[in-house]
């Protein structure tokens, strides 16, 4: 390829740096947005398995057709506890009591999952951020979301259903977008949660080679029960996100993509109009369309290319300021996504420099002959 | 005689069978040597730029045949027209048509197509052009004599078997462009090569060979033009004579 293609679409992008300006603005823009909705879809499938998958265990329990934490309710008696201890190879058998809850906190109504923390302590927080991980009777932990939205820190205290309980502990790793975690004593739980005569799963601690009989038994002795395997049981609470909100990621990546080939499209478009007798003195000189439409496309990708590196820079930092603010606002983004948003900017590159195509192809190199 | 370029029974006509069909070259029969400086005359709107683009494979004839070196070209498909274009043809507009934000060495160097030393040769010919000390100046900084020697050096720099001119003179003064015909006069004598130039400028046409009239797109008289008197090599005024 002819060294002056690259050479004018340089010159052509960066002589007018009010429209590169504009166009790079625009692309770091669309790059940002689709880094903080990646990394956001990224921290909350994380974060969501981040609590559940602390807690050791080689099933779940819960009542038939239950399979997670938000969909349906799974009640089981408490003696059913009995009933698994008795099967030969568990190890321990946990239960798990909680539900999503409504209280009143400063006059206006607040949710929690709350879950009462067993006494072998295989149910606790993912992650200590301030106090202590220690729970008595009457104390709460809450999680850092939470806290950070109603203003709540170590000492406060919360009225949950009649059941008075002081926050001793915020920890991370329990914002689940719609409800936060927050554990107290089973006793508390029970209480604030009226579940004095039910548990709602029972986790079963066993060795994982033993997994599949304990499993079998568990379904021969007690057919009414749902079997969960750990994973599923994870990857069933986590849709939670892909159910809620991927369409809507996804409807929002889609703008961000349009956004970014607009921006660069309708640059380059103008660009072309503007230099129309340019382009046809190159046709004139010998240029072919192709050649053309290069200069069309190098210009998009070195747009393309500056706000991707930006955006790059930006959407971390942006990323960070609203962490600061939103307690919800959870971005991890891995290099492979990066790599990919790398791949789709120059995607949407290529697609943006297709706009002046026609244009291009329609120019007649006889004008230039026009004074 | 070499012929570079052979026309036959060329015609040119817009908006054929409509009310506003216009015929802008009738039945214009041409031969041009090689080395030859041909000169087209006219009134505005003679016709004389639409032959011009025609041979310049930028226009397609509604009939008739420019065959040049022995090729037809004048059924050429754009991308073959194209390349035919950057390996024999230099231009030179009346408007100049340098890129704006190219400096005068990369508005040479967007014509060279063969890459090979070409920038030591664009340097080389706008040093040649006189202009040394504007090498990486923008045309918005160049005057108009400096700009059309700009378009010169590029209309040189892929070496041309054939320049087309067209009203080379139109945008500079009489003695800028009395300069710039004297240097496409040189590059003709140095550099034997076939130049075809269209004006409406009797001042300028001493320097052609041969001076051709058009008027409402037909040929209507050739005469010798003086070159060979003008001309100090005696070389090329043997070739052609």
């Amino acid at each position: 390829m002819n060294k002056s293609v690259f050479v004018i679409a340089f010159k052509n992008l960066f002589k007018e740096k009010g429209r590169l300006l504009i166009t790079v603005g625009g692309v770091t823009f669309s790059v940002i947005l689709i880094l903080l909705l990646l990394g956001l879809y990224a921290g909350w499938s994380t974060q969501v398995k981040k609590f559940l998958g602390g807690i050791e265990a080689e099933f779940w329990v819960g009542s038939k057709g239950s399979s997670d934490l938000s969909h349906g309710i799974s009640i089981l008696p408490r003696k059913t506890i009995d009933q698994l201890e008795s099967i030969e190879g568990i190890e321990k058998v946990t239960p798990f009591v909680g539900r999503q809850i409504s209280f009143e906190l400063d006059g206006q109504e607040a949710h929690v999952y709350l879950i009462g923390q067993d006494e072998g302590k295989i149910i606790k927080p993912y992650k200590i951020v301030k106090g202590s991980s220690n729970l008595s009777k009457g104390q709460i932990i809450i999680d850092e979301a939470f806290a950070q939205e109603n203003n709540l820190t170590i000492g406060d205290k919360l009225i949950i259903q009649g059941v008075e309980l002081k926050i001793t502990g915020i920890s991370r790793g329990g914002n689940l977008l719609a409800y936060t975690y927050a554990i107290s004593t089973q006793e508390d739980a029970r209480e604030a949660l009226n579940a004095n005569d039910y548990t709602n799963y029972f986790i079963i601690s066993a060795p994982s080679a033993k997994g599949d009989r304990i499993a079998q038994e568990i379904k021969n002795k007690s057919p009414d029960l749902e079997i969960i395997s750990k994973e599923s049981f994870l990857e069933s609470n986590s849709a939670i996100v892909k159910d809620s909100f991927l369409p809507i990621i996804a409807v929002l990546l889609i703008i961000a993509f349009v956004i970014g080939i607009s921006v660069i499209g309708l640059t380059i478009y103008t660009s072309v109009i503007e230099k129309n007798r340019e382009y046809g003195v190159l046709k004139a000189l010998g240029y072919t369309n192709f050649q053309l439409f290069y200069i069309a496309v190098t210009q998009a990708l070195i747009a393309g290319g500056l706000g991707l590196v930006i955006g790059n820079i930006l959407a971390p930092l942006i990323a960070r300021l609203a962490s600061e603010f939103v307690g919800g606002f959870i971005y991890e983004l891995n290099y492979i996504k990066i790599f990919a948003v790398s791949l789709v900017v120059i995607f949407m590159s290529i697609l943006a420099a297709l706009i002046p195509l026609k244009k291009i192809f329609s120019i007649d190199p006889a004008e230039v002959f026009k004074a | 005689m070499n012929h570079l370029l052979k026309i036959e029974n060329l015609n040119k006509i817009f908006n054929q069978g409509k009310n506003s069909e216009v015929v802008a070259v009738r039945d214009i029969n041409l031969e041009i040597n090689n080395a030859e400086i041909v000169m087209i005359m006219g009134p505005s709107g003679s016709g004389k730029t639409t032959l011009l683009t025609m041979i310049g494979t930028l226009l397609k004839p509604s009939t008739g045949k420019i065959t040049m070196n022995g090729k037809e070209i004048q059924k050429l498909s754009s991308n073959k027209a194209a390349k035919f274009r950057r390996e024999n043809f230099g231009f030179i507009f009346q408007s100049f048509n340098l890129l704006q934000n190219l400096s005068a060495l990369e508005n040479v160097l967007i014509a060279d197509f063969n890459k090979q030393n070409s920038e030591e040769r664009a340097k080389e010919l706008l040093v040649k052009l006189g202009l040394e000390k504007r090498l990486h100046a923008v045309p918005n900084d160049l005057s108009g004599g400096e700009r059309q020697r700009v378009a010169i050096a590029r209309a040189l720099i892929n070496n041309p078997k054939l320049i087309l001119a067209d009203e080379p003179t139109a945008n500079l003064d009489s003695v800028k462009g009395q300069e710039v015909m004297k240097l496409l006069c040189s590059i003709s004598c140095e550099e034997e090569r076939t130049i075809i130039i269209v004006s409406h400028d009797e001042r300028i046409k001493d320097i052609a060979h041969r001076v051709i009239y058009i008027e409402d797109g037909k040929l209507i008289r050739e005469e010798k033009g003086q070159h060979n008197t003008v001309c100090t090599m005696k070389k090329h005024r043997e070739n052609i004579k």
